[in-house]
């Protein structure tokens, strides 16, 4: 996304010289040794996403309209509610995952995929096995564990096409070229780790070979919490990472903040899931290193906030115009949002009012919305160019994505929260009647649900601009130069 | 870093992806439109941490030590309270009885003269067992232990010249609640039969009495507290 290529983009603003087209020629290597798989994983997503966006606007709908799709079992709140959040969780955010980290780590690494057809059969086993599980739910099959809902029958599929998948990044990470190991290498690489790990533990301490008593219920939030923070985290920071840096050519502003920043985070993360029972019938020492821990995520958070600040500061007129860094922006702006108010979320005086309100909901949405995805969606837009050597057909759809997207995420982050801290306020005072405080929360429900038709509109018109470059018509494949949102004459440049 | 990515020379290595002209050519001028746009493969700079962000670390971890250790419910498993304080938790240690704390305190100081069975020693320690001056006025034995006794004494018919040493302040310093409770002990003991001697009251003795240096004598003595019969 070169500003003085908008011009004329078949004279590019590097020179050709001989370093930077070699250079230039491995990564189209790279790009090519991946790209079946890349975009099958990303069609996927898109799949995923436009489903789990579905299945959340009607658990949203029931939640001030209980009597909306009343008629149908499969529609029930706790069926439809749950196959919103593992379609988004592992269909949509695990795929984009697969799709483009193992595409930016293959590029930093310097090395092209090997055998990218069986990662193609691997994505497809994890497909099967979402939908398994998608279905298991809706049948009713789902387990009462949160986070963890697929059916037991699905979790071995997951396990071990899972594996299957990332161990792709790992061998391309062993046959890196280069002395230089990137910060977004090492995110990617831990996460890769990581999820096998946190995800195995767990379904064999819950379901494959249950645990005793309360212990299930710390192994279930330290694998939900770190399922955030040890897999989609590390994975969106590798990213951000990658993508600043690359669209905007400045260099990250300092590698001992990523230094730090790394492994602070991998200190302390897989300490902080506990502050989800505080109160609870567990040892008091536990929460307490857990809420410690969720307080010194300050440190990683603040870092990587300054870093990526740096990164880009003075550039903000050029990422503006790129749909890639435009949604970059907006999620490392939230992570940084999203952690602070977590970690005073774990803090017990905050958390006796936020705990077991719609305050959390808010919270889970403003760190997989507005952090994640959108991170994911600035991906997508900078990858799909170059593994479909075509350009994004509309820029004014682009514009409904973020726009739609970021006020919607914003109004039900807003909504949740505000809405929840009410209702904790009214919970925790024995006058008030329980249903009065139920009535009172309707407003907020009723504009979480429209923010939920404010981001069904933009993921439309993101999947709609996306199956249209996928599928180019002429015109797409004729169209030459980057889509950017705002030209330099203050029009817009593509259409 | 960016050296890294920039000045290496050219490769010689094959390019199969290249070399197998599996591209049309519109294709390829396509993928140099994307690649040859695009900027360089992302580098690091090396600015040093904000020296602020390290104090502000160095407070968030001091905090984190001393939450964690007051919350700790002294890392217990059946612990669930955060204000839970290990010390007022603590089982109270069973209060014994006067008599019992008085069987301790003349094992340790007294029985070395007047023996564990209360006998004495003739001629030098009175017999415990039996004797007026034990079982008879409260204040008159009470006085013997703050400031002691010297000279001779007739105990139970028998006749005695030895030393007691002071117990009280002035001497020995035993608490209050100890002297009560050895006065206790031997005036109910061996088949002794006199009323126990209250804390409070032996503090009133030790009040009143431990000023005095000199120790009595069994005269003194019974002209305040005539011997009972």
């Amino acid at each position: 996304m070169n500003a003085s290529a908008t011009d004329n983009a078949r004279q590019p603003s590097i020179p050709y010289t001989t370093e930077i087209t070699s250079q230039r020629a491995e990564l189209s290597e790279i790009d090519q040794s991946i790209r079946s798989a890349s975009l099958f994983f990303t069609v996927s997503a898109v799949i995923w996403l436009l489903l789990g966006t579905v299945f959340a606007l009607i658990a949203a709908i029931k939640m001030h309209n209980p009597e909306f799709l009343a008629g149908f079992e499969a529609a029930t709140f706790g069926r439809v509610r749950s196959a919103h959040l593992n379609a988004v969780a592992l269909g949509w955010s695990n795929n984009v995952i697969y799709g483009l980290c193992l595409w930016i780590m293959a590029r930093l690494c310097r090395s092209p995929i090997r055998h990218g057809g069986l990662l193609i059969i691997a994505g497809v086993f994890w497909n099967l096995g979402v939908s398994l599980g998608i279905f298991g739910i809706l049948r009713g099959d789902l387990t009462s564990v949160e986070w963890l809902e697929v059916p037991v029958y699905a979790t071995p599929l997951l396990a071990i096409s899972y594996i299957l998948i990332g161990v792709w990044g790992i061998i391309a990470f062993r046959f890196r070229r280069g002395d230089h190991v990137y910060v977004s290498q090492w995110y990617f690489l831990a996460g890769l780790f990581w999820f096998p790990w946190i995800y195995v533990v767990a379904v064999l301490m819950i379901l494959w070979a249950p645990a005793q008593g309360v212990v299930q219920s710390v192994v279930n939030w330290w694998f939900g919490h770190n399922a955030l923070g040890l897999w989609y985290t590390p994975m969106a920071l590798g990213a951000a990472y990658y993508l600043i840096p690359k669209v905007l050519g400045r260099p990250i502003y300092s590698y001992y903040l990523s230094v730090l920043g790394f492994w602070s985070l991998a200190l302390f993360y897989n300490w902080a899931g506990i502050h989800h029972i505080i109160g609870g019938p567990v040892p008091v020492w536990l929460v307490s290193a857990g809420i410690v821990a969720s307080v010194m995520m300050v440190v990683p958070v603040v870092v990587v906030g300054i870093n990526h600040h740096l990164s880009i500061v003075g550039l903000h007129k050029e990422g503006w115009r790129s749909p890639t860094i435009r949604f970059v922006v907006f999620g490392a702006i939230n992570y940084t949002l999203v952690s602070l108010i977590g970690s005073a979320m774990s803090l017990r005086d905050v958390n006796l009012i936020t705990h077991f309100t719609h305050f959390t909901v808010g919270h889970a949405h403003h760190g997989v919305y507005a952090f994640f995805t959108m991170i994911m969606f600035g991906g997508i837009y900078y990858m799909m160019p170059r593994m479909l050597h075509r350009e994004w057909p509309s820029a004014k759809l682009i514009q409904i994505h973020f726009w739609a997207s970021g006020i919607g995420i914003l109004i039900m982050v807003i909504a949740l929260q505000v809405g929840g801290w009410y209702q904790g306020l009214a919970m925790n005072n024995a006058e008030i009647p329980f249903l009065e405080i139920v009535q009172n929360t309707l407003p907020w429900l009723k504009a979480r649900s429209v923010s939920g038709v404010l981001i069904t509109i933009g993921h439309f018109a993101f999947a709609i601009n996306f199956f249209w470059m996928l599928f180019a018509a002429g015109a797409v494949r004729a169209k030459s130069g980057p889509t950017l949102l705002v030209s330099t004459s203050g029009k817009e440049a593509a259409g | 870093m960016s050296e890294d990515n920039t000045n290496q020379p050219p490769s010689n290595e094959s390019r199969p992806a290249f070399e197998k002209a599996g591209m049309q050519d519109t294709d390829m001028h396509n993928v140099h439109d994307q690649l040859m746009r695009e900027k360089d493969e992302p580098a690091e700079g090396f600015s040093p941490i904000p020296i602020f962000l390290i104090f502000v670390f160095a407070g968030l971890c001091f905090w984190g030590g001393v939450y964690f250790i007051e919350n700790s419910g002294d890392f217990r498993w059946d612990v669930y309270d955060p204000e839970y304080d290990a010390l007022a938790a603590a089982p109270p240690r069973p209060e014994i009885s006067l008599f019992d704390r008085g069987a301790k305190v003349f094992r340790s100081q007294c029985a070395q003269c007047h023996q564990a069975n209360g006998q004495g020693v003739p001629g030098a320690f009175p017999t415990l067992v039996a004797s007026k001056w034990v079982t008879g006025s409260e204040e008159r034995l009470a006085r013997i232990l703050v400031n002691g006794l010297n000279g001779p004494i007739i105990v139970a018919g028998a006749k005695y010249n030895g030393n007691m040493p002071a117990f009280g302040p002035n001497g020995l310093n035993l608490k209050a609640k100890d002297i009560a409770g050895v006065l206790t002990y031997i005036r109910q003991e061996w088949g002794n039969e006199a009323p126990e001697v209250s804390i409070e009251a032996m503090e009133a003795y030790a009040n009143d009495y431990g000023p005095r240096a000199a120790p009595w004598t069994a005269d003194e003595l019974l002209a305040d507290f005539p011997l009972e019969q």
